[in-house]
């Protein structure tokens, strides 16, 4: 499970590239491609930005004027998935 | 600002494939360098997605497969030689003087990579200008791509030696400059190395061009008027462009059968095939034994199978199979003699008697006879959409990778709409082609009477294999 007080990034080796407002990843290790729409890339921008999981949660929420709680619920698996394919890693430093 | 929703679905799906090439060229120019690192030899990155990554933020800012890379002159043998070794293919379109230009084409699984050990532009040979070169290497520094990357005093000068050699035929290319430009930190130093190398007002030029084509002299003064005159008469430039071209396209191939350095260009597949590929064949890589596999999996219940490979080069895939299966009969076509010719001499010189050549266009040469009886139709025919083309036009090495129509796909129409005809109920059609591309086909093939199947495995490459199975 991921925590909300880490901030998590794309590792160096994942290449990226923008398509309108949502981004394509390409992993090299596996050759798979991922697209991430606007919303998820909301979140990887802010948390590009310095912001932790869970303050980019927050300010997705504000930004949409969505409930929070559903927000939290789909952010979390966003970024579950998008780790468990090797796309972003928790910043330990 | 744009809207991905709004977007043509076929627009988008363009310039998602130009995008997913573009993440696929860096991989692979990342890759090639640090293999070449593995062997000793360093790389300088002159041009590709990690340039524009640089100067614009994005692999992926405008359409290009171009990638560059610098080696220091004494390892350039040593990098061709390791290359080679490493899959890759002397490209034909290289002609008779690369050594003066000292740059070569190498390609690998329809990927295309310039080796320089030198900088050229134009007409010029490598050897004028040799201190832009030499500043290359003094300022550069390791950059994001894992490669050397250029000090952004020398890589401005750089661009725009290239810019004006390309006569501003792109408007990225001056874009490339102004952008350069913006990095620099030492504009004494920007005109010190552009002194030194004598193409002052060729950056000059540079730096004021407004995008619209032109041509300026790359090097200043007299001495850049007799070089460039010396080398225009001597390279035959006199004479007009096609027929250089003829020229030059006919003495690489007049070496049939023999590669780079006078090597007879022969290639293993699969371990121990040994394949014969002429000059001017597209050199069979992983992908032939990706679809081989792929292929041989569709007929392994199916006892005497008819297969079909269409687009078939110098016969991998077809030898691939028929070595697999010796029950099966399997019919190779292509639309290049020089590539049937070819098949044929492998075929014969492997001793296949299950495998028949055919010239001509897909599937327009096969015996009527075998109407309702093809168990199974593969094919790599070329479907990048034309977007991902590089610059060059027909001597590009992409050119053979880049498909009919605007997303690319005009061939597999045609092949799926004539494989009706030869194959049997429950024969099956196997396309290779990008993910975007599939999500496409997929729905019109629907509709002309095939029953789309999961795709296989993504391949090393980049590219899928999708089978379709006819009602």
């Amino acid at each position: 499970m991921n925590d909300p007080s880490l901030r998590y990034r794309k590792p160096a080796d994942i290449l990226h590239a923008e398509l309108d407002a949502e981004e394509v990843l390409l992993n090299p290790q596996t050759g798979m491609y991922h697209l991430v729409n606007r919303t998820g890339r909301f979140l990887l921008d802010r948390m590009e930005a310095g912001e932790t999981l869970g303050q980019a949660i927050r300010s997705l929420s504000a930004a949409a004027g969505a409930d929070l709680h559903r927000v939290r619920g789909d952010a979390l698996s966003f970024v579950e998935a998008m780790t468990t394919r090797g796309l972003l890693e928790p910043v330990t430093d | 600002m744009n809207d991905a929703n709004t977007r043509e679905p076929a627009t988008r799906g363009v310039e998602m494939g130009r995008v997913a090439l573009a993440l696929r060229a860096q991989q692979e120019s990342r890759r090639v360098g640090d293999e070449l690192q593995a062997a000793g030899i360093r790389a300088l990155l002159l041009k590709g997605p990690d340039l524009q990554q640089r100067l614009y933020a994005t692999p992926a800012a405008y359409a290009s497969a171009d990638v560059d890379i610098l080696v220091r002159r004494d390892r350039a043998k040593a990098a061709c030689d390791h290359l080679e070794r490493r899959g890759w293919t002397f490209a034909p379109e290289n002609g008779l003087l690369w050594r003066v230009s000292r740059a070569a084409s190498f390609d690998r699984d329809g990927f295309a990579i310039d080796l320089h050990w030198g900088v050229h532009a134009a007409h010029l040979p490598a050897w004028s200008l040799e201190p832009l070169a030499r500043r290359l290497w003094q300022g550069a520094r390791e950059g994001p791509s894992g490669m050397l990357e250029p000090d952004p005093e020398s890589l401005l000068v750089f661009l725009a030696v290239h810019a004006v050699g390309h006569g501003f035929q792109r408007p990225e290319w001056t874009e490339n400059v102004r952008r350069a430009a913006a990095l620099v930190e030492d504009w004494a130093e920007v005109w010190k190395i552009a002194h030194a190398a004598r193409v002052t007002n060729a950056v000059k030029a540079a730096l004021a061009a407004e995008g619209s084509p032109t041509s300026t002299p790359i090097l200043d003064s007299a001495w850049g008027s007799i070089v460039s005159w010396s080398t225009w008469l001597t390279r035959g430039h006199f004479v007009p462009a096609s027929v250089r071209d003829r020229v030059r396209r006919a003495a690489a191939l007049g070496r049939g059968g023999f590669g780079y350095l006078g090597r007879r260009r022969t290639l293993l597949i699969s371990g121990d095939v040994e394949l014969s590929v002429p000059i001017g064949v597209s050199r069979p890589g992983a992908m032939s034994e990706e679809l081989a596999a792929v292929g041989g999996e569709l007929i392994r219940d199916v006892r005497s199978p008819v297969v079909v490979d269409v687009g078939a080069g110098a016969g991998a895939v077809a030898v691939l199979i028929a070595r697999a299966r010796s029950d099966a009969s399997v019919q190779a076509t292509d639309i290049s003699s020089r590539a049937v010719a070819a098949a044929r001499a492998n075929v014969k010189r492997l001793k296949l008697a299950n495998v028949d050549v055919h010239l001509g266009d897909l599937l327009g040469p096969l015996p009527s006879q075998l109407r309702g009886r093809v168990d199974a139709i593969v094919t790599n025919l070329p479907a990048d959409p034309p977007s991902t083309a590089r610059p060059g036009g027909s001597r590009d090495p992409n050119a053979a990778l880049v498909g009919r129509g605007s997303d690319g796909m005009g061939l597999l129409r045609v092949l799926a709409s004539q494989s009706r005809e030869f194959l049997r109920p429950g024969g099956r059609l196997v396309v290779t082609l990008l993910d975007w591309q599939w999500d496409v086909l997929k729905d019109e093939l629907d509709s002309i009477g095939y029953v789309p199947l999961p795709v296989h495995p993504r391949t090393a490459t980049g590219y899928r294999y999708a089978v379709a199975e006819r009602t």
